[in-house]
């Protein structure tokens, strides 16, 4: 199938000039921030937020990487003055199977420039955008990235990528005949992985969008089981589907707590925030589909069947599912994290966790792409983070259950580090390792809250810390009936309120601009 | 005794024996032929079409019916070929590992039917006629707002001196707009208790058409080809030979009836789990299990192969004690229908993460069977019974599972799992509503981890075998400390997984021990098949280690079954590997 790719269609899109930093004219100055502004998409319809974010996001960011001041330059102006780039997601096979092998894209020199051939890796929202970032091999073997017109001369061709879910997201694979590129366009030659810095920035962010399509779910979940009515009651007064909303809405605080500390990891510890932000993109995806997976079976056939006005859940079930697409739940990511985890095991914390990584307040250094690192020191520090005494004594304190809860969990964190893993077995090694990151970040979210907000009542963490641990131990436990009370009472005043359940409490709006 | 003519059907055999069991299965495979061959009965292309399409596999349907697959739907004692039910599940999941879609939507006219073998009487006849004239039967349970609360059912049966006056309806069901008959819950008294409800077999083609009327077919997350809608009856009259046992016995005929359907509804999620290990076994796939390559994605299959092998054994168990212990299956219908389908849900999602976006893309080739196959394969935890409902019955049941009575005859335990299964009758009149005393094969679990201990496995193996038959003891003193509740805590429920777990794990061990002296298939290598299984139980219960040795020598055993041409399957003779090559 060939389609020539078609000029520019209007339509209301995000500002570029969110993904721009400021030192080009734009205004990307927090990541956290841009989040915040960012859910509201998500929590609306996640296929056109996911077409709209992820190129914008991640070719922006390999740009202001890699590229020079001329190309920084270039980008950020077509950016701010409302234009488009395309890039591309690494994270399928095309639907041929192994026909897509030896097609790769190949960059061949020319006298000033760049002769490229050959089918691009899957594409996001490429039709209508002004710039395309393209990974190409050269003749020697090296990766380079391309900054590609798709008005230049040559010859393309597009084949649609059909999928389960994010079905508004386009994806393309484009074929290429002799495409010329100058010179100046040409970003590479890069390391192994072209998106090196761009991928630490995109595990980091995604995940944190994502947790919207579980926010909205649970949003649609509540008025269910309290109209649903089974047994002479409604679903809600029943304790086994209390407990399945309570658990949902503690995975997703679990996801937000852990999320939110890979975004702020850019800003305060970018040289160590891969590790972080690859825990996140792991483990964050797989919380939030077993919330999904609870609120499944709390519908049953309604979710099964698309029965209104419970249809748009079924969606929301394969649009989180298709995140993988943008990379969430990969295996590579967990390798990374396994990496951070082996070297604690070695050498321990180091030194504490800077807390700035926790504070939903503290102000933040602006993001410098370029520093963004593999480093281990901060997925260390909130590895050791249950050891902080000020932590033990804020939680002994304020809760009879929280210190037992954190004490237990280093007690299973020095077991982990005491044994090695058997052959085979590394990546559940290094998946403990990042259910033992998700709790750090729970319990710094927790300490370092304001008080009065409803990250800093114990509650949520002691119920945090029973899901962590059972996934830990394998032995799973129930959440108390007070937790699922008070879980499900929160998700009731966040629907009063009309206010999201993650713990930025943000009112619920139909959409937003940038 | 209806009369059905052998000359009709080009498959099938009155003969009940083992060798005709296996050589029936073997001959459906080759009458299904190669799916990955376009022009095959039940191609892969044609289905993933058809789903496109949301259209019904009416090619698929039509293959079935011309074998004969409905005869097998069918009791001997009504003319059909039905003896154990070990030979409907191999076939349906034959039809299940091509294309779930087809297999619920045919196998469906089984659900709809055996009521009326359970009750048996003059509708056991009508039904037979009608099933093996090829006709798809619904089974008419649920209505719209009133779920899994059968007992609450609106829709009434006026029952007449010689005729019955439908009026309410029907949703969502099965075939309930393709199907030609449906066997209706209806109330036949206005007082309230379980005596109230009465069985109606509701034959289309002897209606006033216009009594009846259709609500539109359901936007499906999977099995998109399916025809789940609902029916309504206005007046609809139907003569008083259309009753379905006795007045006042159809919620007891329902609850018995769930049983079989319950357990027979292991086929369609081993034939699912078929399709998933198919596809990332296949080098098309792009997975790479070579060792040392991507020890994560190795892992991960391998673990994925041993659910699929303990899903079996527990499925495998569950059909043949319908034969020989029926009075449990009040009990061990729950646990099959609750462990079946969480064990594939729980491959497909740890092979969503090898697969990575690939599990999401749609198309016709390399792994893009896997989308549909998942949301296919999520259909089966929900209906029938869901998992909340399965693990409330095994609740229900723990003042049973309480009893202390010394353990179980290890010798019958053994004697009903050896395979291959002979000549076995459905002794509908042998099913209970409650079992007295929980499950022998459960009580049996420290007996049978004893019986591993013959110097053919290693201590590592037994050691498990041991920890896991302590747990149970664990478990068991949690189950007689439990209140009852009207609406029981959470903690229950995780009382009941656990003990359900438990449950598969001694139906793997039994299963074992009933065959590791007979030839079966190349995953019974040195017991590698039980070894990976106990590990992986014991992993899920957070008593054991990972077992990642056992695990990956069971990829490595798999993955030859499968280069042969074989289905992963502890299981020898039900498939051909010519066809599948």
């Amino acid at each position: 199938m060939t389609a020539v790719i078609a000029p520019a269609v209007e339509r209301a899109r995000i500002a570029g000039a969110a993904f721009v930093p400021p030192s080009l004219g734009g205004r990307w100055d927090s990541t956290l921030e841009l989040v915040t502004q960012l859910r509201p998409l998500f929590r609306a319809d996640p296929s056109r937020a996911t077409a709209d974010v992820w190129s914008s996001l991640t070719a922006a960011s390999a740009v202001w990487i890699a590229g020079d001041a001329a190309q920084r330059r270039r980008v950020a102006d077509l950016m701010c003055a409302g234009g488009r780039i395309a890039g591309g997601i690494a994270h399928i096979a095309p639907a041929g199977g192994a026909a897509g092998h030896g097609q790769e894209l190949r960059a061949e020199a020319i006298e000033g420039g760049w002769r490229v051939s050959g089918r691009t890796s899957p594409l996001v929202d490429v039709v209508g955008a002004d710039l395309v970032l393209l990974a190409a091999r050269t003749g020697d073997g090296e990766r380079m990235l391309l900054l590609w017109e798709p008005a230049s001369v040559g010859v393309a061709s597009g084949e649609r990528v059909a999928t389960a879910g994010l079905t508004g997201c386009p994806i393309d694979m484009v074929t290429l005949t002799d495409v010329v590129i100058d010179a100046e366009s040409g970003l590479g030659p890069v390391e192994v992985d072209p998106w090196a810095g761009a991928s630490i920035i995109g595990r980091a962010v995604m995940p944190a969008l994502a947790v919207a399509i579980v926010d909205s779910a649970l949003h649609l979940a509540l008025p269910y089981a309290q109209g649903r009515r089974l047994y002479q009651g409604a679903i809600i007064d029943l304790p086994h589907a209390r407990g399945l909303l309570a658990e949902a809405r503690t995975d997703l605080l679990i996801a937000d707590a852990l999320a939110a500390t890979a975004v702020r990891a850019l800003h305060a510890t970018p040289e160590g925030a891969a590790p972080v932000a690859a825990a996140s993109a792991y483990l964050a995806p797989q919380l939030l589909n077993d919330a999904m997976r609870n609120l499944s079976v709390l519908f049953g056939s309604t979710f099964y069947g698309s029965v209104e006005p419970y249809a748009e859940f079924e969606t929301m079930v394969r649009d989180l599912a298709a995140m993988s697409l943008v990379g969430l739940g990969s295996l590579e990511a967990l390798t990374v994290v396994g990496e951070a985890g082996e070297t604690f095991s070695e050498r321990g914390a180091g030194s504490p966790s800077d807390r700035r990584i926790f504070s939903a307040s503290d102000e933040l250094p602006r993001l410098v792409p370029g520093s963004l690192g593999f480093g281990d020191r901060t997925a260390s520090a909130i590895i050791g983070h249950f050891d902080d005494q000020e932590i033990r004594t804020l939680a002994r304190r304020r809760a009879d259950r929280l210190e037992p809860a954190i004490l237990r969990l280093a007690e299973l964190r020095d077991r982990l580090v005491a044994t090695t893993a058997e052959n085979g077995a590394e990546l559940d090694r290094a998946g403990a390792f990042a259910l033992l990151l998700a709790a750090g970040a729970c319990i710094g979210t927790w300490a370092e809250a304001a008080t009065d907000t409803v990250a800093s009542a114990p509650e949520w963490l002691e119920a945090a810390l029973v899901r962590i641990e059972s996934r830990l131990t394998g032995r799973r436990r129930a959440l108390s009936e007070a937790a699922a009370d008070a879980g499900i009472a929160d998700i009731a005043s966040c629907a009063a309120e009309l206010r999201s359940i993650a713990f930025e409490r943000s009112t619920l709006t139909t959409g937003t601009t940038l | 005794m209806v009369a059905v003519t052998n000359a009709s059907y080009s498959g099938g055999s009155s003969d009940a024996s083992a060798a005709t069991v296996t050589a029936t299965a073997m001959r459906f495979d080759r009458h299904l032929g190669n799916p990955r061959d376009d022009a095959s009965a039940m191609s892969f292309r044609r289905s993933l079409e058809r789903d496109r399409e949301a259209a019904f596999p009416a090619e698929a349907a039509t293959a079935l019916d011309a074998w004969g697959l409905p005869r097998y739907y069918i009791p001997r004692e009504f003319g059909g070929e039905l003896d154990g039910l070990l030979l409907p599940a191999q076939l349906v999941r034959h039809v299940a590992r091509r294309d779930l879609t087809a297999a619920v939507g045919h196998g469906k006219t089984f659900l709809g039917a055996v009521c009326a073998w359970v009750a048996r009487g003059p509708a056991a006849e009508r039904m037979a006629s009608i099933v093996s004239a090829g006709r798809p039967v619904s089974w008419g349970l649920t209505e719209q707002g009133r779920g899994s609360d059968l007992s609450s059912s609106a829709t009434t049966a006026s029952l007449g001196a010689d005729h019955i006056v439908l009026d309410g309806g029907k949703w969502p069901i099965g075939n309930a707009t393709r199907g030609r008959a449906m066997t209706v819950l209806a109330r036949t008294d206005s007082s309230p208790g379980p005596r109230a409800l009465s069985l109606v077999l509701v034959d289309k083609e002897r209606v006033d058409p216009s009594s009846l009327s259709y609500r539109p077919r359901l936007q499906l997350h999977g099995i998109r080809g399916a025809d789940i809608s609902g029916i309504d009856f206005t007046g609809t009259r139907v003569d008083a030979g259309a009753l379905i046992g006795a007045p006042g016995q159809g919620l007891e005929l329902v609850l018995k009836s769930l049983q079989l359907t319950r357990t027979l509804c292991s086929a369609l999620s081993l034939g699912s789990a078929d399709q998933a290990i198919d596809i990332v076994l296949n080098p098309e796939s792009g997975v790479d299990l070579r060792p040392g390559k991507r020890t994560g994605q190795r892992a991960i299959v391998g673990r994925a192969i041993a659910d699929l092998l303990f899903a079996e054994a527990v499925g495998y168990t569950g059909v043949r004690h319908i034969h020989s212990v029926p009075e449990e299956m009040a009990l061990e219908s729950a646990f099959v229908k609750f462990l079946v389908p969480d064990a594939v849900d729980l491959m497909y999602r740890d092979l969503a993460r090898v697969l990575g976006g690939g599990a999401q893309v749609i198309g016709t080739g390399g792994t893009s069977r896997f989308e549909k196959a998942s949301r296919d394969n999520r259909v089966v935890g929900i209906f029938d019974g869901n998992s909340v409902v399965n693990l409330n019955v095994m609740i229900n049941e723990f003042p049973n599972i309480a009893k202390d009575d010394g353990g179980a005859a290890l010798e019958d335990v053994i004697a009903s799992l050896g395979h291959p299964a002979h000549a076995e009758r459905l002794e509908p009149g042998r099913l209970r509503l409650m079992t007295r005393r929980g499950s022998s094969l459960l009580r049996a679990l420290p007996g049978l981890a004893d019986a591993l201990d013959d110097g053919r496995l290693p201590r590592q193996t037994v050691a498990v075998a041991a920890e896991l038959a302590a747990e149970l003891g664990r478990v068991l003193d949690a189950v007689r400390s439990t209140p009852r509740a009207a609406r029981p805590p959470t903690d229950d429920f995780v009382v009941a997984e656990r003990l359900a777990l438990l449950f598969g794990a001694a139906a793997s061990i039994a299963v074992y021990v009933a065959n590791r002296d007979r030839p079966m298939t190349g995953l019974w290598t040195d017991g590698a098949w039980l070894r990976a299984v106990l590990s992986r139980v014991a992993s899920r219960l957070g008593l054991g280690s990972s077992g990642a040795g056992d695990i990956d020598e069971l990829l490595q055993l798999a993955a030859a079954e499968h280069r042969g041409g074989l289905p992963v399957s502890l299981l020898p003779d039900w498939a051909d590997a010519e066809v599948w090559r």
